[in-house]
């Protein structure tokens, strides 16, 4: 988390993502999440530094993981166009670390008590539910029949020497999603068996570099391979020792965050089959939910106004109102699409007009579809409900891949 | 495996359609367009060195003819509003800035200042380049200007040369034999290019040409319509006073036809056939729509200032059918050759 929070700022993301945008995706209830000054968000990356080198030093570990969770997450909620799920999962283990003893044999700290056994069964859950998940959500028909979306992916390597032509072949982007929907599937019971466990980490650590080197999703690799040794027996690294009554214990309040929290992460990937619609197409129940390298879309998307005082609708563009990856998300992200509805609907209301109607033009490539008209382009916009299902809308999708 | 993909990385770059396709535009097309323009604002120039000792209605025609020309092969190579154009020489403003401010224009024609390229030269954006010609030879009273106001013809002709000037310095930023700015698409992911990968220098370009589109509907139709205000805004035109906004438009979209089709000469390669190696054919949607949006501009008798007045509803038309152009290259194009444009993790899964 350290290389992480540095590598944000080195690369200039504090002002890129967080400080220049003019406008800001936040989440639901979350609306009053605004990022601090330039001053102040460069010391809370600072005291981010800080508490993740606290925490991998194993000093105060609930303290600083605690302030680290604290800042991560709430940087996080400034803008809703970032999420990435392995940020979700840093948010999660973070707050883990707080409830349950990690003070260990390597730690700094005066507290270098064995971990009990339940400790380590709650992280092993956490992380074996990031690949359970990952791996059920790639059985549909475009990952395996179509190797979609890796078959569109794998092309931008085709000037790569020898394998580039290999990588582009389409029968290898339908190889490599079958292994790896099976490779989510079951490592987690191959790194739990211990005749298994070394092969098996080696593969991972194979899988997770694959990706890495293909896919620009930033320290996701590391952080798995990473979270991945949990499932290592607790003496793996040399002198911890695994007890079953381990002497460092849960106090009395935290089963009560924990229990009802874990069950939320089992239950939680699962929300998207109470909603009408696929999930990789309406995108209900799609974020929090390990449904990691699913899709590929392209989108086009502009509003048009309805008001009172013009007979004409005003075509109205966000692009140039956006940053390039806001803009790139918006065309593609229902629950933005109408978020940035009310922005613009804002707009025009501060500027004296009335009776203000908002409707999307929006198409849609998804996975070597054919393009399509994504949101009811009848739809006031303004009208919409985010708790009204998605399918009342979107349109559905009608289409096979190429 | 790691060890075979780190290889792979590290040991050079196999022969790729994408590089070819990033060459073949900026020699066949920027390169190639930038010099005719170039040459052809030089010869504008020339002409005015005869035509200011006698300025008659024939030979303001000719060098009407010549600015019509040259402005027609910058407009086609709109897609390429980066680098030199925008990011290190900015020569874009320097030729293209418009609307034109003809208040600056008249000032520098009411000053006593030398009027040589060499003048402007150090000028701001709003005294040279297309727009300020665009005004100095096509306003009602150009000729009678020209023929009683000397530093009226003396600035046409100093912005011509300085025209040619600034039309050079892009061409040879781009040309492979000079500033070679086009290794900086086709040698992407070397140190030397500020693009990571070829996959980023090639949706630099596919992506502008449907930002290309949809600044012709929202900067040059919907603008000057001024729908949000509810008054045309001529002002707000490109190329107002020569009548050119249709042409413009249709330059602009001839351009991204050669990037789709091929410039047309020998070898020049063409989007589509980078399409064709991902197995898509999209040539009969793609032409279709080029078509129909052409058509629909080419359909207007009258210069755009007038049917801004008397049909508006046809120009919104016309925007309605380039948005359908904009949104098949931002969708299906893009979508297939998985251009969308990501330059950091941030924007993953």
């Amino acid at each position: 988390m350290l290389y992480s929070t540095i590598r944000y700022w080195w690369r200039g993301w504090i002002d890129e993502i967080l400080l220049d945008p003019t406008y800001h995706f936040t989440y639901a209830g979350f609306s009053w999440v605004k990022p601090l000054s330039y001053t102040g968000m460069h010391f809370l990356f600072l005291c981010m530094a800080i508490s993740a080198l606290l925490v991998a030093l194993g000093w105060h570990v609930r303290l600083f993981s605690g302030l680290f969770c604290l800042a991560f997450t709430y940087i996080e909620l400034i803008e809703k166009s970032t999420y990435l799920n392995h940020y979700y999962l840093i948010s999660i283990l973070s707050f883990l670390f707080v409830l349950i003893p990690t003070s260990g044999s390597f730690s700094l700290g005066r507290e270098k008590k064995d971990v009990a056994w339940w400790a380590y069964g709650i992280l092993r859950l956490q992380v074996g539910l990031v690949y359970f998940y990952a791996g059920l959500a790639k059985i549909g028909s475009d990952w395996f029949l179509h190797g979609q979306p890796l078959q569109t992916w794998l092309q931008a390597y085709r000037d790569w020497a020898i394998i580039g032509p290999v990588l582009a072949d389409s029968n290898v982007a339908l190889a490599m999603s079958w292994a790896g929907m099976l490779f989510d599937l079951t490592i987690v019971g191959w790194l739990l068996w211990p005749k298994t466990r070394r092969w098996a980490y080696m593969v991972l650590i194979v899988f997770h570099m694959s990706i890495w080197l293909l896919f620009p999703i930033g320290v996701f690799s590391l952080v798995m391979m990473a979270a991945a040794t949990i499932f290592f027996d607790p003496d793996w690294c040399g002198t911890n020792t695994l007890k079953q009554e381990g002497t460092q214990h849960l106090k009395g309040l935290s089963w009560l965050i924990i229990i009802p929290f874990m069950l939320l992460q089992i239950l939680l990937p699962l929300r998207h089959h109470l909603y009408s619609g696929h999930v990789n197409w309406t995108e209900e129940g799609f974020r929090f939910a390990w449904r990691v390298m699913l899709i590929e879309k392209a989108g086009f998307l502009e509003y048009r106004v309805q008001m009172n005082e013009r007979d004409r609708m005003l075509v109205h563009s966000p692009r140039k109102d956006l940053t390039r990856v806001q803009y790139k998300m918006l065309s593609t992200q229902p629950d933005m699409i109408v978020q940035y509805a009310h922005q613009i609907a804002e707009h025009y209301k501060e500027k004296g007009f009335s009776g203000l109607r908002v409707y999307a033009r929006s198409k849609i490539w998804f996975n070597g579809h054919a393009s399509q008209t994504y949101i009811d382009p009848s739809i006031d916009l303004l009208s919409i409900d985010m708790d009204m299902p998605r399918a009342q809308w979107i349109l559905p999708q009608n289409s096979v891949p190429k | 495996m790691i060890l075979f993909i780190t290889f792979a990385c590290t040991s050079g770059q196999v022969d790729d359609l994408r590089k070819d396709l990033l060459q073949s535009w900026g020699e066949d097309v920027v390169v190639a367009n930038g010099r005719l323009a170039s040459d052809t604002a030089q010869t504008l120039y020339v002409q005015h060195q005869h035509f200011c000792l006698s300025p008659d209605e024939a030979g303001l025609t000719e060098l009407q003819t010549l600015w019509w020309q040259a402005r027609g092969y910058w407009k086609e190579i709109e897609v390429f509003k980066f680098g030199p154009y925008k990011d290190e020489l900015r020569l874009g403003p320097k030729i293209d800035f418009w609307p034109v401010r003809v208040g600056t224009i008249e000032d520098i024609i009411a000053g006593d200042a030398e009027l040589t390229a060499a003048s402007l030269y150090g000028m701001g954006a709003s005294s040279k380049g297309f727009p300020v010609l665009d005004y100095l030879l096509y306003n009602d009273q150009a000729l009678e200007r020209m023929q009683s106001e000397p530093r009226y013809c003396q600035l046409s002709s100093a912005v011509s040369e300085e025209l040619h000037v600034r039309v050079q310095e892009f061409t040879d930023a781009w040309d492979p034999a000079k500033g070679n700015y086009v290794a900086q698409l086709t040698e992407a992911g070397y140190v030397t290019s500020s693009y990571p990968s070829l996959q980023h220098s090639l949706a630099e370009v596919v992506n502008r040409m449907g930002h290309t589109v949809e600044n012709i509907r929202m900067d040059k139709i919907y603008t000057p319509l001024g729908v949000e205000i509810d008054s045309t805004q001529p002002d707000k035109l490109e190329s107002p006073y020569s009548g050119r906004s249709f042409e413009d438009m249709l330059d602009n979209l001839r351009g991204i036809q050669k990037l789709y089709e091929g410039s047309g000469t020998t070898d020049a390669l063409g989007l589509k056939e980078l399409l064709a190696q991902e197995g898509y054919d999209y040539d009969e949607e793609f032409l279709g729509l080029m078509q129909k949006s052409m058509d629909s501009i080419r359909s207007y008798t009258n210069p755009m200032i007038e049917v801004m007045e008397t049909d508006p509803d046809a120009l919104v038309a016309t925007a309605e059918q380039l948005s359908e152009l904009q949104s098949f290259i931002q969708t299906d194009i893009i979508g297939a050759l998985s251009l969308t444009l990501s330059f950091n993790d941030t924007d993953g899964d």
